[in-house]
């Protein structure tokens, strides 16, 4: 389904975002990508999409290459890959029902549209993707008028909308509390399971992950460091993903012998 | 229990509600939507049926405001010393090639008529029609009875000069090549306005413009009456004659009560009654319905109203609505090229942005000059002074108002597939609405100031009456119109307050 080799990526300012990446993405599959801040994550979700430039390796989609795509065949992909920002990104002023029909504007192009035309069949499929999220009851809400969570939902309804191949989700839960972040990701990874979506998703929380998700990809330094179930997930493979540079962060503590070692981690996991 | 049953079926109603709403291929018109739009067609329609702007006009336009751009170059920057004699004639100038044949004509008939004169006696008026070898000669007792009040015959001397530019104009226009149409004019006029001033000489069909047909009518009048003129009696009536004076000298025969309109610039009214004759010089605004008899009955004084400055403060808003609203169809594209998120290259950017800031460096009394001799007097001209003053500003609002997007929610909509029109549609427009309406209505407010002061170059609107009744030291009905005008001014922008309040 979605076939990823080597992808190498390195921003114009001489940053190497990822560094040599390769996954396999079955369908119907809800895969987490974990990782440190900065380990790359978004920017590979973003290559996926053709959103940024791949410096070097190969993305391939259904056996269609991403990465020398035209812009004609980008605009293509992006309506076949749904992505949910951790922001949101819903345009304020628009109502919810109508964020959900810019779900639909791939599929529906011409004069008409212009004027805020959809046919009732796209009207249909915006309708019930609202349904599925839950927020019917906030169509005609003004998208900035929505909570965080409510606003997360109507993300993942337009997604949805797209009647996409393909689910990437940034961090979906990142700007949500505790409570909301469990019940948008259990309403998320059902509903990818439900369409039989394969889905890539972001995230920090590990223990979300570890819940909502068939696989986890661990990253870190852009390598692929970890690769399997929850179950698999130890505190060896942890450590790999999150405290890679353990021994040079406490030999560079030592040496200011300032600070205690530990509060000094718990810190930095905090940031994670 | 029960009531919580009866809340769910009160939710699921109002599901089923949203569900319908949602499902409409178009979105809801509320009855109040729809008011507001008839009111806003109706006044725009009006607001164009005032100005007289219509793409005939300004196709009409275009040739002459291309012509009057090429002769603005090359600029220069230094007084030359001579050339006054040259910019003594320039009637001769801009209307050469339709003058030349009929002064040709004028001139043949002239040199036979000024060899025949007296030592005494001045040559100040000739008058032939073509097809007759008639060429009449009047004294300047006679003359005088034709002319407007103030204005002075010309000499044979001076005849004899125009001739001579004539003659050279035409030579001009013969090495170019032009080829010439005479057909249809038979008039011609020589007369001076003041003793300073250079000939003028105005073909018929160049004075078809104001009042072609009373010239015909009357022609035939002024001949076979050795040039006088007539006060007929209809049926006990009192009849009157009004006159009015363009440049052309055309008179005009009214009977009393009979309703003229006067569609002249820079008019005289002549008004003779029983063989006596007073001149009243009046401003008019074009348009303007006068009835004889009024007039005379209120002693001969000519009465101009409020229900005029009405008209043309009417006139003076229909102009900004009507330029403000192509200013907006003008804006957008040109905001969209010089927002830096939408441009399509920052070349374009940095082009559009200085051909607006240039555009709005010239104030708007420039280009209604400019506009008033592209499509003529009035106030269409106005209204495409507005447009080009204002688009420079306006632009460059609207492409601020396009850069303050937010790019994540665009992404977010260009993300799903959309493309382009629809990336600017439904990402793009929704963010930048309230500044972008903002932004019109200042726009708007300012061009309501801006047409009203455009009348004074002729683009139409109030500013023509107090531009007249300040040069006629009419004051007090100039503070009337000034009042009336401020009166309009802050309804107008209590009005686009409301708007914007309800907007944004």
């Amino acid at each position: 389904m979605l076939e990823i080799r080597d992808v190498r990526v390195v921003y114009p300012n001489g940053t190497e975002a990822l560094k040599s990446v390769s996954m396999t993405i079955e369908s119907n599959e809800v895969v987490a990508i974990i990782g440190r801040s900065g380990a790359g994550k978004s920017t590979l979700l973003r290559c996926i999409n053709g959103m940024q430039a791949v410096t070097s390796g190969s993305i391939k989609l259904d056996g269609q290459e991403v990465t020398t795509m035209s812009t004609r065949e980008r605009r293509e992909l992006n309506r076949q890959v749904g992505f949910i920002w951790q922001e949101y990104n819903l345009v304020g002023r628009l109502s919810a029902n109508m964020n959900v029909l810019t779900g639909r504007l791939g599929y529906n192009r011409g004069i008409l549209n212009s004027l805020g035309y959809f046919s009732s069949e796209q009207r249909e499929i915006a309708m019930q993707s609202l349904d599925r999220v839950g927020m019917l009851h906030r169509a005609k809400f003004r998208a900035d008028r929505l909570s965080g969570g409510e606003k997360q939902r109507v993300n993942i309804a337009r997604a949805i909308s797209q009647q996409p191949k393909l689910l990437l989700a940034d961090e979906p839960v990142a700007s949500l509390d505790p409570e909301l972040s469990w019940t948008v990701m259990s309403d998320l990874s059902r509903i990818a399971r439900e369409e039989g979506v394969p889905t890539l998703i972001n995230i920090h929380e590990v223990e979300l992950a570890k819940s909502f998700t068939d696989r986890l990809i661990g990253i870190a330094q852009g390598h692929v460091v970890f690769d399997g179930t929850p179950e698999e997930l130890n505190q060896q493979a942890m450590d790999k993903i999150y405290r890679f540079d353990k021994e040079e962060r406490e030999a560079a503590i030592a040496s200011s012998n300032n600070q205690d070692i530990e509060t000094i981690n718990e810190v930095e996991l905090e940031s994670v | 229990m029960l009531t919580q049953n009866k809340k769910q079926k009160v939710k699921q109603e109002e599901l089923v509600q949203i569900r319908k709403d949602i499902l409409r291929p178009f979105p809801k018109l509320s009855p109040r939507s729809l008011v507001t739009a008839i009111i806003v067609i109706a006044l725009l329609g009006w607001s164009i049926d005032g100005t007289e702007a219509s793409p005939q006009e300004l196709a009409r336009g275009i040739p002459t405001l291309v012509d009057f751009v090429i002769r603005l170059m090359p600029p220069e920057f230094e007084y030359a010393p001579g050339t006054e004699t040259a910019m003594h004639i320039p009637s001769f100038e801009t209307r050469s090639i339709s003058v030349v044949d009929k002064a040709d004509r004028a001139r043949k008939a002239s040199d036979s008529d000024i060899a025949n004169l007296s030592q005494d006696q001045t040559l100040i008026y000739v008058l032939r029609l073509t097809g007759s070898s008639d060429s009449q000669i009047i004294t300047p007792e006679e003359a005088q009875q034709y002319l407007p009040f103030g204005i002075e015959p010309a000499t044979a001397e001076e005849v004899v000069m125009a001739s001579e530019a004539i003659e050279a104009a035409r030579a001009e226009a013969d090495a170019a090549g032009e080829v010439m149409d005479f057909d249809g004019a038979r008039v011609f006029y020589a007369l001076r306005e003041t003793p300073e001033d250079s000939i003028t000489i105005i073909r018929r069909d160049q004075a078809v413009d104001y009042n072609a047909d009373d010239v015909d009518l009357l022609v035939p009048y002024l001949v076979d009456n050795g040039y006088e003129l007539v006060v007929e009696e209809v049926e006990g009536e009192e009849v009157v004659m009004v006159q009015f004076f363009v440049h052309t000298l055309n008179p005009y025969i009214a009977e009393a009560g009979q309703e003229i309109v006067l569609d002249g610039f820079d008019e005289s009214v002549m008004i003779v009654q029983e063989g006596q004759q007073s001149i009243y010089t009046v401003p008019y605004y074009p348009g303007e319905r006068v009835f004889a008899k009024r007039y005379i009955l209120e002693r001969g004084e000519i009465l101009f109203g409020y229900p005029v400055i009405l008209d043309s403060i009417i006139e003076t808003a229909q102009i900004a609505i009507i330029g403000t609203l192509f200013s907006i169809l003008l804006s957008i594209p040109f905001g969209l090229l010089a927002a830096r998120n939408t441009t399509p290259h920052p070349i374009v950017y940095q082009v559009v942005r200085l051909f607006l800031n240039l555009v709005r460096s010239i104030p708007t009394l420039i280009y209604a000059l400019i506009m008033v001799s592209a499509v003529g007097l009035g106030p269409f001209a106005g209204v495409l002074a507005i447009v080009v003053g204002s688009v420079g500003g306006l632009g460059r609002l609207f492409a601020e108002s396009f850069e303050q997007v937010d790019p994540n929610q665009v992404a977010a909509v260009r993300a799903t597939g959309a493309g382009g029109v629809q990336t600017f549609n439904f990402a793009v427009l929704p963010q930048a609405f309230p500044l972008l309406t903002t932004y019109t209505l200042i726009t708007f407010e300012g061009n309501v100031r801006d047409s009203a002061i455009l009348g004074i170059v002729g683009a139409g609107g109030v500013g023509f009456i107090i531009q007249k009744y300040a040069s006629l030291f009419q004051l007090q009905r100039l503070m009337g119109a000034v009042i009336i005008l401020a009166i309009m001014t802050t309804i107008i922008d209590r009005f686009s307050a409301y708007i914007r309040n309800r907007i944004i």
